[in-house]
């Protein structure tokens, strides 16, 4: 899940992504509306908290600006005025939450979490990368058109991978979100079911398939899904964004606790 | 009439005065949730850091407050 926080306020930016870091969120931040339009523009975050009084353009001007185009983030917006009818028009275009300040960073993570939950109950059942399909509904995935059988934790791991759209996910992070474990925990568990998946979905290789794998490693970063059309290697992640987490983030599988 | 004039334009300062008060108390609120929710001394002294830059933005903002209910009251 990534947020975007737009907020003007430094310190107050600092610690609503660290708090949003600690719920193992992926987050940006940016400080004014020309920057948050922009973003939302070019990344789509599936969440942003956006703050009223900002410079360049204020959070009223890029609910407008946002209003019926980008349907995928939903907005939690956070306002110190009081009045009813501000809160009001920020929910009719389009805002899906406002939060009164001052506020708690417990309730504006809970909210957060609602929102999020909410997204997710409407969202698209099926997630689509690289020649793979999957149906979160039925619990099916599909490599070009041919059925392939995961375990739970399988499907956990290729739906995380295919929520990130090709995009690098660091072992800390597989750990955290798929395993619920701690990003620096000594397990090489995240390397094994990568292997499981490699090859359960190159059993599922169709015709026309040049034989490259559907998962690629990025070398002392993690994984992400091969993308059609693109040339494999061993390329970089992704644009430098704060992830929850720490610790161990590269790829290789050289440590041993679990066996393949 | 004057007076009620007067009256309304100090309860849309104070307002106003209000609103930016808000700013730094969501800081302070927020930045000692997450020294405690972390616990490490490392967040702990950055939030007190933090805090204290906080506190004095509020100390601040009551100033101002201050100096607008004088006025009005001169007035």
């Amino acid at each position: 899940m990534r947020i975007l926080i737009v907020e003007d306020d430094r310190a107050l930016g600092l610690f609503l992504q660290k708090g949003l870091l600690l719920e193992g969120r992926t987050v940006d931040w940016v400080g004014d509306g020309d920057a948050a339009v922009r973003y939302v523009s070019e990344q789509e975050p599936d969440l942003m908290v956006l703050d009223l009084g900002l410079p360049c353009r204020d959070g009223m001007d890029v609910l407008v600006e946002m209003q019926g185009r980008f349907h995928r983030t939903a907005v939690l917006v956070l306002t110190g005025r009081s009045q009813v009818e501000e809160r009001v028009r920020c929910l009719d275009l389009g805002a899906d939450d406002c939060l009164l300040k001052p506020f708690s960073l417990q309730e504006l993570l809970a909210r957060c979490r609602a929102i999020l939950r909410r997204k997710e109950l409407f969202a698209d059942p099926t997630l689509r990368h690289g020649g793979v399909e999957m149906n979160r509904m039925e619990r099916k995935v599909r490599r070009g058109g041919v059925e392939v059988e995961l375990t739970g934790k399988e499907f956990a791991l290729l739906e995380f991978l295919l929520q990130r759209k090709g995009q690098c996910c660091t072992r800390a992070e597989l750990l955290r979100e798929v395993w619920k474990m701690a990003p620096d925990s000594a397990t090489n568990v995240v390397d094994v079911y990568i292997n499981y998946l490699r090859r359960k979905m190159s059993e599922a290789q169709v015709e026309g398939d040049a034989g490259e794998g559907v998962i690629e490693t990025v070398r002392g970063q993690g994984y992400r899904l091969r993308s059609v059309g693109v040339s494999g290697g061993m390329g970089e992640c992704g644009p430098m964004v704060m992830a929850g987490g720490g610790g161990r983030d590269g790829a290789g599988g050289d440590s041993g606790l679990v066996a393949a | 009439m004057e007076r009620e004039e007067i009256r309304d334009s100090l309860l849309r300062d104070l307002e106003r005065e209000l609103h930016d008060l808000c700013q730094p108390v969501s800081t302070l609120q927020c930045l000692l949730e997450y020294g405690q929710m972390c616990g490490t001394p490392e967040e702990l002294l950055l939030a007190v850091e933090s805090g204290l830059v906080e506190t004095a933005r509020i100390f601040r903002c009551i100033e101002a407050m201050r100096g607008r209910i004088l006025q009005g009251s001169v007035e």
